[in-house]
């Protein structure tokens, strides 16, 4: 009966996108809105992008979702070496730094001055266009090498999650060195030489282009068919081919995995960063900010093409990005086009490919990329909360934060305590969803703003009194949750991350930045309560003892923020160590052996997303009542990244992973003592972060948190065994897994059957 | 030991870079090989009156413009010296540079020439909002700190109602280039210039009453974010439907791409419609730009001054166009012109005294002054015209007073101001807002016109429409 119901389902929706396809294509209006010559550079500029991603897929299993950053990074050196002549440098360590910076603490009178690492590399005044090129190309293959010694060949056994991170890191941390730079204002990119001057083309079904648009899109589509002969009928290609199937096989068959790997890199961001240079020139300017922006359409272009097939990967390419043409002609001239306010629904073309996502998730569910590996990896271990920490520990670091919120920190550091304790309810509910289930989610800020606008709506328009809408828009998230739990009950990995990347990516557009929820000119207030509220010069005598220093950030508000905390701590970490928590350990690591066990694996991945969006939604209401108003920034698809690269970073498996990620987060504990105390401008938060996180997913996948616990055990065995065996020396990169890790192996799409 | 030598290399790396920020930092980009880019930029700016096409150095400011800046902020000539009054100033360096310029421009010359503020020197305490959680920062920092007089504000995206929140009724605040909501319906303090409740009014009352002949239809290309949709849902749409002009709308977002555009224009109409609005930020403009002239359409285009400025200019440039911004499109300001410099609004002053203490932002080399760096020149410069009448107090009562209750006239605003009074559109909730006029003004083969502003006389009054 189950069965039968998503047949017809599927069935349904597959004739429904015919007949709208074919609608779009018949009727006159809408044809010459679809088929038009911008939404065909569009679509070429999108599938730049995919094809990378379908390479480096192919190659190395690596779902790389900074691959647009990569291209916007190729095509900022072409463009400042056609410019200036430079060759820009990324942020280097210079050691000089530290010891200028310690003589100057020690001596403000001094005049040390030790060199600085350059920022550019000059080769004279503006350069010519075939080196320009070959330099940039070089920087291409050189970032490729980089990735794949560096980043993703340590995580070739690694577990997706480790992967995602790595290349989330990447989005994060490329795009803010170019901001770091250049700022975020657009750099003009003049066109090709060849290009020079613009030819208007007219094509036939009215389709007009200009000459270096029309030249990308057939650069793309032959380079589609060329990658298709290469993969089909080179040696490399079947070997890749070969190797992406089954690494195991591969090895037997004499091809080397690994230099596959290296060498798709290499291709990959090679052809990336040509495409970017191209992209760049034929929009003529390049910035931060638009090029990234591809990734999401990229990778829904990618998920269509099954992350294999180039064709069907620009296919889908192409038809995103004449979508955007027809759902703007239907936004400006139909009347029955949904509205909002006194305009209209705003964000619709961004639903698509997640409606595109969605559909495909639906119907070819099963069918989805899995990848041989050669080798199984683990997920971030995710340790049971000992009874200490329970009965003492948590009361003790409690105590120690309301201390120092109430007596000790000044204005500064009170904020950031608020703003690293908002960051740890939301990396709480990251633990939940990826650390205890392994279901790797990036809308958790667009279920912590949808609690958040929920909280504005309520307290302004309906006065529904604190704490009441806390609860009310922590339970809408939650049930928003568990909708898009739903397409994970087909999906893991990876595909989930898309999914739940397309789905902030519209949640964003279409509902926070629609009017009607953000409130337009009168933005979006929210009723605070006099005791909570932070904009207030307020002191408390507590038990005789002068709370506050009569300066506003309230105090209070940082208590506020440290009493939900402390509920939601003990909450997860009971949850940890419940049956429940058992049961969702045992799904995230082999689904199957849970099922096998009487675990309802669907029932627990369900759960895991209404429990983590609850929480989320916890984060946004709390957020919402500390800053007294909401607004779209705060909830972004960008912050739903930021906050689980320093979840990651912090340690997303435990409860005290996410405390630790809290103090990372923008404006928390930690960037305001290396700001404050260091002079490190907050400008420095992505790029530090984004590093961070590569380097954790590399070399410390069990974040902050984990490197304690195995200090922790390391000293304990030192006293308690110092003549032990050589097995547990501290060198042993195994020491402390074996004591409590999860019997059963951790979550593996190893040659699962399609 | 392995994993330790990779742990100590990890910190070690990460140590460094976090040192290296500082170095970075503390120092402009230096550059190897050449001095060419970081040391001693030579700075070229746009020379008035020709289209921003030639570069000139700078000379001394004649005693004409000392004269006008003296009457203006009420000061003494020369140089100030002892205590310093402090501002606060706060800003989104990442994407604003040019205010800093202008502020820090204005600090020079009145330090320098105008005998600072009752005598005393100015100093600028900076904070830059990064993320949405630096204005609450910023806000708490300035709000407690009992040496800051007033807060003067750049342009900001991101946490402006933290910002303000934590300043309201704590410090004297002079909100800069408003571009947010909050901005113009913030109590705590007060926008001397019209913002964008005004501009954008102002362009919709400019197409229905000036553009000859009535247009019948617009097309109306704004940012998809809650400032842009806010703008053109409440500001310009309710003065076409009352003049019954039929107008189409699109919105795009921040990171739409040009071939976006080019779709969105095309799907909005803009080949059929007489006028094409863009209420758009600079990089999109460049966007329209490039879109109009892929599908040959030639609306005419009224739009905002978010539309200069350097990239626009290099743009055209690159695609071998002659002046700063593209031929036949109108623009909307707060009055008065950068390119068509007079003495009496203090635009001469401004641009000569800008050229001369400027500094272009970091990474860049040419000195960007036709954007916000006018309207936070002027405030600093209103700023001192407020201490000086009051005899050097700068207490929160004296300043927060005079700020509200000032009339007029602003330096490069054009109008009388009456702040908190404002009523646009029948909409009483601009509270921030002093300016009610706003000029109109257009580039056309070489050449810029006053249309409806300051400089003819026949500025355009919103709270008229």
């Amino acid at each position: 009966m189950k069965g039968s119901l998503t047949k017809y389902l599927q069935w349904f929706f597959g004739v429904g996108s015919l007949v709208l396809l074919l609608w779009a294509l018949v009727d006159s209006n809408t044809r010459a809105k679809f088929l038009t010559g911008p939404g065909l550079t569009n679509g070429a500029l999108i599938a730049a992008i995919a094809l990378g991603v379908v390479i480096t897929y192919r190659g190395s299993g690596v779902v790389n979702f900074a691959n647009s950053a990569i291209a916007m990074y190729v095509a900022y050196v072409y463009a400042v070496l056609r410019k200036d002549g430079d060759l820009f440098l990324p942020p280097i360590p210079n050691p000089l730094a530290l010891i200028e910076g310690v003589v100057h603490k020690l001596s403000p009178s001094s005049t040390l001055d030790l060199p600085d690492i350059p920022t550019r590399i000059s080769f004279g005044p503006n350069m010519q266009f075939w080196p320009a090129l070959l330099i940039s190309a070089c920087v291409a293959v050189l970032l490729g090498l980089v990735l794949h010694f560096l980043i993703f060949r340590p995580l070739r056994a690694a577990p997706p999650l480790a992967k995602v991170v790595a290349s989330i890191g990447l989005f994060l941390y490329l795009p803010a060195v170019i901001v770091r730079r250049f700022g975020i204002q657009p750099f003009t990119v003049e066109a090709l030489p060849m290009f020079k001057p613009a030819k208007r083309i007219n094509l036939p079904l009215g389709i007009s282009m200009n000459s270096d648009e029309l030249a990308l899109t057939i650069v793309v589509i032959v380079l589609t068919v060329l990658l298709y002969a290469v993969f089909q009928l080179t040696r490399f290609g079947l070997a890749t081919r070969a190797a992406s199937e089954n690494e195991k096989g591969a090895v037997v068959l004499g091809f080397s995995p690994d230099f596959l790997a290296g060498a798709n890199w290499v291709i990959s961001t090679l052809l990336t960063g040509l495409l970017g240079i191209f992209a760049a020139t034929v929009l003529r300017t390049i910035d931060p900010s638009v090029l990234p922006a591809f990734i999401i359409p990229a990778l829904t272009a990618a998920l269509v093409g099954s992350f294999t097939s180039f064709g069907w990967t620009t296919f889908a390419a192409m038809v995103l990005g004449m979508q955007f043409g027809l759902v703007k002609y239907l936004e400006a001239q139909h009347h029955w086009y949904p509205k909002s306010g006194n305009g209209p629904f705003p964000g619709m073309e961004r639903m698509l490919p997640l409606i595109i996502i969605v559909l495909v998730l639906f119907l070819r569910g099963k069918s989805l990329p899995t990848r041989g590996s050669i080798s199984s990896g683990r997920l971030p271990f995710s340790p049971t909360p000992p009874r200490w920490a329970i009965r003492y520990g948590g009361p003790a670091l409690a105590l120690t934060a309301a201390i120092c919120g109430l007596f000790i920190f000044g204005p500064t550091f009170r904020l950031a305590l608020a703003n690293s304790l908002i960051g740890i309810i939301i990396c709480l509910s990251v633990v939940v969803i990826t650390g205890y289930v392994g279901q790797i989610s990036l809308a958790q800020m667009a279920f912590a703003g949808i609690s958040a606008f929920l909280v504005a709506k309520m307290t302004t328009e309906h006065n529904v009194p604190f704490p009441i809408p806390i609860l009310i828009g922590a339970v809408v998230a939650m049930l928003v949750g568990v909708l898009v739990a739903l397409p994970a009950l087909r999906v893991r990995g990876v595909n989930l991350a898309i999914v739940t990347l397309a789905f902030a990516v519209a949640i964003d557009k279409s509902v926070f930045g629609n009017s009607s929820v953000n409130g337009g000119f009168k933005g979006a207030a929210v009723k605070v309560p006099k005791l909570i509220a932070q904009p207030r010069d307020v002191q408390y005598n507590i038990l005789g003892f002068i709370a506050g220093d009569g300066k506003q950030p309230n105090p209070m508000t940082a208590m506020f923020c440290l009493v939900v905390v402390v509920i939601l701590c003990y909450a997860v970490a009971n949850l940890r160590r419940s049956a429940t928590g058992r049961r969702l350990l045992a799904t995230r690591s082999n689904e199957r052996a849970a099922a096998a066990a009487g675990v309802n694996v669907s029932g627990m991945k369900i759960l895991a997303f209404a429990v983590s969006a609850f929480i989320a939604g916890v984060g946004g209401a709390v957020s919402a009542y500390r800053f007294g108003s909401v607004t779209p920034d705060k909830f972004s698809y960008v912050q739903s990244l930021t906050f689980f690269a320093f979840a990651y970073l912090g340690g997303i498996a435990s409860v005290f992973g996410s405390i630790s990620g809290g103090f990372l987060v923008a404006g928390g504990l930690v960037f305001t003592v290396l700001s404050e105390k260091f002079g490190v401008p907050s400008e420095y938060t992505l790029i530090l972060g984004g590093l961070g996180l590569i380097i954790a997913s590399v070399r410390n996948p069990e974040g902050i948190a984990g490197a304690v616990r195995h200090l922790g055990l390391s000293l304990r065995r030192r006293r308690a065994a110092p003549d032990d065996s050589a097995g547990d020396a501290p060198g042993n990169p195994h020491v402390g897994q074996h004591d409590s890790a999860p019997t059963i192996s951790d979550v593996q799409e190893v040659g699962a059957p399609s | 030991m392995r994993v330790g030598s990779y742990k100590l290399a990890t910190s070690l790396i990460v140590l460094g870079l976090v040192a290296g920020a500082c170095s970075e930092t503390k120092k402009s980009d230096t550059t190897a090989g050449s001095t060419k880019s970081s040391e001693a930029p030579s700075t070229t700016a746009s020379t008035p009156g020709t289209a921003g096409e030639s570069t000139t150095t700078v000379s001394s400011a004649g005693d004409e413009l000392n004269k006008w800046a003296l009457d203006y902020t009420g000061g003494t000539a020369g140089a100030a010296s002892g205590s310093s009054v402090k501002v606060g100033y706060v800003n989104q360096e990442d994407f604003f540079p040019e205010n800093t310029i202008g502020i820090n421009a204005a600090r020079d010359y009145i330090n320098k020439e105008l005998g600072g503020v009752a005598g005393k020197p100015i100093e600028i305490v900076p904070c830059n909002i990064a993320a949405a959680e630096d204005g609450a920062k910023c806000g708490t920092q300035f709000a407690n700190d009992a040496t800051i007089s007033v807060v003067v504000t750049g342009t900001i995206l991101v946490g402006n109602k933290e910002l303000y929140d934590a300043l309201n009724g704590k410090k004297p605040v002079i909100v800069g280039n408003g571009v947010t909501s909050d901005d113009f319906t913030t109590p705590a303090g007060q926008a001397f210039t019209a913002g964008s409740p005004g501009v954008v009014t102002g362009m919709g009352g400019y197409i229905v009453s000036g553009l000859s002949p009535k247009p019948k239809s617009v097309a109306i290309l704004a940012q998809n974010n809650a400032a842009g949709k806010a703008a053109a849902d409440f500001l310009f749409k309710p003065v076409m439907d009352k003049a019954g002009i039929a107008y189409t709308f699109v919105g795009i977002d921040d990171t739409a791409s040009a071939a976006d555009v080019q779709a969105a224009l095309s799907s909005v109409g803009a080949d059929k419609a007489d006028v094409l609005v863009p209420i758009i930020t600079i990089q999109q403009c460049i966007n329209v730009y490039d879109a109009m002239k892929a599908l040959a359409i030639t609306p005419t285009v009224v739009t905002t001054g978010l539309c200069f400025g350097t990239p626009m200019t290099d743009h055209l440039k690159a695609a071998g166009e002659p002046g700063p911004v593209p031929s036949g499109w109108y623009f909307g300001g707060y009055g008065y012109s950068y390119f068509q410099p007079d003495l009496a609004s203090g635009m001469k002053t401004y641009i000569a005294k800008v050229q001369q203490y400027g500094k272009p932002a970091p990474n860049s080399k040419t000195l960007e002054y036709t954007g916000f760096a006018g309207p936070e020149f002027s405030n600093l410069m209103t700023f001192a015209k407020f201490v000086n009448a009051s005899k050097g107090a700068v207490d929160f009562a004296t300043l927060d007073g005079a700020i509200r209750g000032f009339k007029g006239p602003m330096m490069l605003q054009v109008g009388p101001l009456d702040c908190g009074k404002q009523v646009i559109l029948g909409l009483p909730i601009f509270v921030t807002v002093c300016a009610s006029q706003m000029g109109i003004q257009l580039f056309k083969d070489g050449k810029w016109t006053s249309v409806a502003d300051g400089l003819n006389g026949k500025p355009i009054d919103v709270t008229k429409i």
